[in-house]
């Protein structure tokens, strides 16, 4: 079975890799991508599986209470605005933007913290992690019958609590490399490209 | 490899990767957390009523988080050693844990990644293990799970996930080794189709092969194969549900010598305000056991969560599960009857755990918690036991 299941991996490396080295690069950063260098960023990364589908990476966002003004669309491609709100969202601090309805409002909150998304790479080394996102969802995780995938909190000796990780938290610096991911134009809400 | 060996292996690993990431003068970055709490544990065996053992505890934990951005390539590594000083229990008062987490994703262009995680943990006197159904302690335990997969993207809205997956656990006290230890290997191939935005349709092959240590009278390992769909759907902003559905087989060296039975999971999460987040789910699989000699167990699991954000500073969370798990007698292992002289019978557990938990940001860095977890084991097979455990604690993010 060892040798079987080895062997069906390998043949499929083996005739799937060739075709996709010519591909074409990606013009555009969607949301399902934002959400994935977001679950790297925050640390959220290891409740997941190796290779999480976007909607993975939206799910544990969204049970963080992360997410655009619309909800997460995995398909569409990101915004100022929508990377403005998941940004101080992911800070915890979305309770402090005076207009949640107004996008202008989020990027203004954001400038006003001295996170200056015009001219991204430009430190603010006083920030510090702002928030306590948590996982929620680890009897889920123990719910798991796909063998590929695992329980999120198995094992750990005297875990806390069987439901929540409290130990993960969001950098300034890891918020610049988020930054550093795209360009943005001066308009305030239009799709953007990366570098 | 013993523990010894895996520990030295990490703290390695550990170096090695601080050492790059100190060489990047961009896009690093470094968390460290200590969190210390003051426990009350009214069964700390896991014996049955009218044996119970309470303890005070104090667990003092430090967690490092490294992470590092490169261009096509994300690594992150996490170690979180643990002590725990027993005030009250005879045969020692320390017990030291050791967790560590490896996460690489690289992608080597944009239809083609690769995402490796590996974790291992080290753990004297362990409380939950065997994925996160059996509240039980054995003994001392090393547990390391790699998972490798690769991810080609076929076209704009098809991708094709090729995972593999090793799994190992070993007891120190031999004689538990002898009927508790394996490797688990898993192959797994996925096709996933977003057909709309909010839908994704995925086709899953699944084969795992369990192999225990010590087979020379009893082996309890098998060879499953699950074939099966699964459904990603967001339904709206506030509501998001996924699915998976099949047919598994598994071949036993038992009298029944194979099982085949359909097996399903199916989640919802619901939020109904931005500070309210809900997850609802249940699951049905055929899985291993740690009860011996079985090979077998039909798991139903049940669960819920909430978290609540009563303010900006205080976040409330309270989770629950029930799972159930029936034992056939077909299901035990050929020659366990003769070797321990057994009757062969069948019987099922139950097991509720109940979590709770609420967190008050005091200042940016500081937080202090309270909690509460219960569990109630109800067993035809082994010791039914209640535990009951409440913590204070106290986090800083240093």
């Amino acid at each position: 079975m060892k040798k079987t299941i080895a062997m069906i991996v390998l043949l499929c490396v083996a005739f799937t890799v060739p075709g996709v080295w010519a591909a074409p690069a990606k013009e555009q950063v969607t949301q399902g991508e934002l959400a994935a260098i977001l679950v790297n960023v925050l640390g959220l990364a290891r409740f997941l599986p190796a290779a999480p589908t976007p909607y993975e990476c939206a799910e544990v966002l969204a049970l963080n209470g992360i997410q655009p003004k619309d909800g997460w669309n995995v398909d569409k491609v990101v915004t100022k605005a929508d990377l403005a709100r998941v940004i101080v969202l992911a800070m915890k601090r979305g309770d402090e933007v005076k207009n949640p309805d107004s996008d202008k409002s989020w990027v203004d909150f954001l400038a006003s913290l001295g996170v200056n998304i015009d001219s991204i790479g430009q430190a603010a080394d006083s920030l510090r992690p702002l928030a306590e996102p948590v996982v929620a969802n680890v009897f889920k995780g123990g719910s798991q019958t796909d063998p590929l995938k695992d329980s999120q909190e198995f094992g750990e000796p005297d875990s806390p609590e069987f439901g929540t990780d409290a130990n993960v938290a969001l950098t300034y610096v890891a918020l610049q490399q988020i930054l550093q991911e795209v360009e943005f134009p001066p308009v305030v809400v239009r799709p953007m490209t990366p570098n | 490899m013993n523990w010894k060996t895996c520990l030295c292996a990490s703290i390695a690993v550990l170096f090695a990767l601080q050492g790059i990431v100190l060489a990047q003068s961009e896009g690093r970055s470094y968390q460290l957390v200590n969190r210390l709490r003051l426990e009350f544990d009214d069964n700390i065996r896991e014996e049955i009523k009218g044996e119970e053992d309470e303890s005070v505890k104090v667990i003092e934990e430090i967690e490092f988080i490294g992470n590092m951005s490169l261009e096509q390539t994300f690594i992150s590594l996490r170690y979180k050693p643990g002590f725990v000083y027993w005030f009250d229990r005879d045969e020692d008062n320390e017990d030291i844990h050791h967790d560590l987490d490896f996460i690489l994703n690289h992608e080597f262009t944009p239809r083609l990644s690769l995402g490796v995680k590996e974790s291992l943990r080290i753990a004297e006197l362990p409380e939950l293990i065997e994925r996160d159904t059996t509240i039980r302690q054995e003994n001392d335990y090393t547990y390391n799970t790699v998972n490798g997969t690769l991810s080609v993207t076929l076209r704009p809205e098809t991708r094709l996930d090729i995972a593999g997956r090793h799994i190992l656990l070993r007891y120190d006290e031999d004689e538990i080794a002898d009927v508790q230890d394996y490797d688990i290997l898993v192959g797994g191939l996925t096709l996933r189709n977003q057909f709309v935005p909010e839908t994704a349709v995925l086709a899953e092959l699944r084969a795992e092969s369990i192999e225990y240590e010590n087979t020379d009278v009893v082996d309890r390992g098998s060879d499953t194969v699950q074939v099966g769909l699964g459904l990603e759907q967001m339904f709206s902003p506030a509501l998001l549900g996924s699915a998976r559905a099949g047919y598994m087989n598994k071949d036993m060296e038992t009298e029944s010598g194979s099982e085949s039975s359909p097996y399903g999971e199916a989640s919802l999460t619901f939020l109904p305000s931005p500070a309210t987040r809900i997850s609802l789910g249940a699951s049905f699989a055929l899985m291993e056991t740690d009860i011996y000699p079985y090979s077998n167990q039909e798991r139903t699991r049940f669960f819920a969560s909430i978290a609540h954000d009563v303010t900006a500073r205080i976040s409330a969370y309270v989770s629950t599960a029930f799972t159930s798990s029936d034992y056939d007698a077909d299901d035990i292992a050929s020659g366990a009857e003769e070797d321990m002289l057994l009757l062969a019978t069948s019987g099922s557990e139950d097991i509720v755990q109940v979590s709770a938990r609420l967190a008050y940001q005091v200042t940016k860095s500081n937080w202090l918690e309270t909690g509460w977890q219960y569990s109630d084991v109800d067993s035809e097979l082994r010791g039914d036991y209640e535990r009951n455990r409440i913590h204070v604690g106290w986090k800083v993010q240093l």
